[in-house]
């Protein structure tokens, strides 16, 4: 039981760590899916805006006239709750970008109130070319499967959203193509001096901020995790460890008529420990495979696990010491135990 | 929407008024200590106002303005809670309501109302959108470095014209100065710009002032048969 505790303290670690690097991974992915070079993203004034689409879809003929750059087209971002967001596009410009959609089945929109959606997001709601769709109170058809990997998961034409919010002519962040990729960052940095307080990256440098450790709150909730984790493993592992002293009381008795001392007692009570949060490491490490398959097969749009090896070690110390501190306690207890009375204890 | 400048516009009118010495409001600068004083009178009075109000969302780097026209209500119903609705209508038609700590924004076009929970921002977007609506001197002060650029003539009607810092470091990243321009007869702003740290600005204008009218609760509700999406 306490080796099934520990591989699930390391489990629940694992799979939180690996659905926060694989969610932000598979965001960088689709952003670099887009084929551009720059993105721009408006200033932070949403408070004061209260708008999901705060830039002009003006500004594209300027950063058209603008030295290197080649082409540029304008998205716009609609949440939808939880991790799910819709994205309206103008798909041939976003072709033109991107070189394509590639379609597994279906199509292009057709009509207004067609959407086109990514393999995981069509495998998780079960939908095909065909299929409706309630999205922001409207009912949307499926026209067309695509290839993950490209911008978003569901995308409808971009017209049609700006009119369905109310915001026409806006759109939430504009993609530039530059000539030569290497004139990307002279390019942001002529931008970033005209535009002060606009967010401009070259596409590498925003997927490098899609990182756990550049969202604070993700870390902030990692460290929660840990924090519950070193916890749990400390009462499940002490728990145990003081129904063992209990239960060894005889034997902790015999031992120390023999000569044994304090020392090779507690040793013996460590080691066990010990070798309890190894093995429910290695248990939790295969139980975490079991969660990433869950995953792919459940919610394979809503959340992405990774492997990532690195926090294998990272979990291991995190519960070989939560169980060390909740051996202390039963330790101290068989120590301090009268020979006499552990002897003669039924 | 044409954009009106000091110079251009209202500013000879002020001088006319100035020099003629038609009201003592006007024939005088008042203190920055004054104005704080009428805006804390003003604030214990305040129970709501109604107005129509026009945005105008001004993109430096292409000379872009865009404007949105409709109505705001503002209805005090604690002594530090307030809520406020704002209708826009047109092409760009929806509206914004703030409840308690909810932000909600009504699509007509889709009927839904998504509802974002603000939290630690409430204050911070109250300030920011009602700003000069019922708020006293004193928490002008504690919030912005006030500058009295003195008295204005702003759409036929008197007004202090004060330039607000905000003095918290993150709001100031975000904004570099706020222009609010408070009604001598109804304590309310007539009009607030926003200025944004590359030059972009968002005017709001707001004409047809009522302070203290009827105004129950229900008149700030968002339509009940909307679908509602909590977003967080």
């Amino acid at each position: 039981m306490s080796v099934l505790a520990i591989g699930i303290e390391v489990t629940m670690i694992l799979t939180l760590v690996g659905i926060s690097y694989g969610t932000l991974d598979e965001a960088a992915r689709r952003a670099r899916g887009v084929g551009a070079d720059i993105v721009v993203r408006p200033p932070a004034t949403s408070l004061i805006a209260a708008s999901s689409s705060p830039m002009s879809a003006g500004l594209l003929p300027f950063f058209m006239k603008q030295p290197h750059v080649t082409f540029a087209t304008g998205t716009m971002i609609q949440p939808l709750g939880g991790f799910d967001s819709l994205s309206g596009i103008d798909l041939s410009q976003f072709n033109q970008l991107s070189g394509g959609f590639r379609f597994l089945r279906g199509g292009p929109f057709q009509n207004d109130d067609d959407v086109i959606v990514d393999e995981y997001y069509a495998k998780e709601k079960n939908l095909d070319v065909g299929s409706t769709i309630i999205l922001m109170n409207q009912r949307w058809r499926v026209s067309g499967i695509f290839e993950s990997g490209k911008l978003a998961r569901i995308c409808a034409k971009l017209d049609v959203l700006q009119t369905l919010t109310g915001s026409p002519r806006k759109v939430s962040q504009i993609y530039l193509k530059v000539d030569d990729p290497p004139h990307a960052q002279s390019v942001v940095n002529d931008l970033r001096d005209k535009m002060p307080g606009y967010f401009i990256y070259t596409m590498e440098e925003f997927a490098s901020l899609l990182t756990i450790s550049s969202v604070g709150l993700l870390r902030n909730f990692i460290g929660v995790v840990i924090g519950i984790a070193v916890i749990v493993g400390f009462l499940v592992v002490s728990m145990a460890m003081y129904t063992a002293v209990l239960e060894r009381t005889r034997e902790i008795g015999i031992l120390k008529a023999l000569g044994a001392s304090s020392g090779y007692i507690l040793s013996l009570l460590f080691r066990e420990t010990l070798c309890i949060a190894i093995i429910g490491t290695v248990v939790g490490i295969i139980m975490t495979y079991g969660t990433q398959w869950l995953m792919m097969h459940a919610v394979p749009a809503t959340l992405t696990q990774e492997t990532v090896y690195e926090w294998w070690p990272i979990a291991g110390a995190i519960s070989v010491v939560g169980a060390l501190l909740g051996a202390i306690l039963p330790g101290w207890k068989a120590v301090k135990q009268d020979v006499i009375q552990a002897l003669s204890y039924e | 929407m044409a954009r009106r400048s000091f110079f251009s516009g209202v500013g000879p009118q002020i001088c006319v008024v100035a020099l003629c010495g038609f009201t003592a409001t006007t024939s005088r600068a008042q203190s920055t200590a004054e104005i704080f004083s009428r805006l804390d009178q003003a604030a214990r009075s305040f129970i709501g106002a109604t107005a129509a109000i026009r945005v105008t969302t001004h993109t430096r780097i292409i000379d872009e303005d865009e404007t949105q026209v409709g109505t705001i209500a503002v209805r005090r119903y604690s002594h530090n809670g307030i809520q406020f609705l704002i209708s826009f209508t047109g092409p760009d038609a929806q509206a914004i309501a703030l409840r308690g700590q909810t932000l909600q924004v009504y699509y007509p076009k889709a009927n839904t109302v998504r509802e974002y929970d603000i939290g630690k921002y409430k204050d911070l977007a109250q300030k920011l959108i009602l700003l000069g609506f019922g708020m006293p001197g004193r928490e002008l002060a504690e919030s912005y470095e006030v500058s009295n650029l003195g008295d204005e003539r702003v759409q036929s009607q008197d007004s202090v014209h004060l330039q607000l810092t905000p003095r918290a470091q993150d709001v100031l990243r975000q904004l570099s100065r706020v222009d609010l321009w408070i009604s001598l007869k109804t304590n309310c702003p007539i009009q607030q710009k926003f200025y944004l740290p590359g030059g972009d600005y968002r005017l709001a204008s707001f004409s047809d002032v009522k302070v203290n009218p009827p105004l129950p609760a229900s008149a700030l509700d968002l339509p009940k048969g909307a679908k509602r999406e909590r977003m967080n």
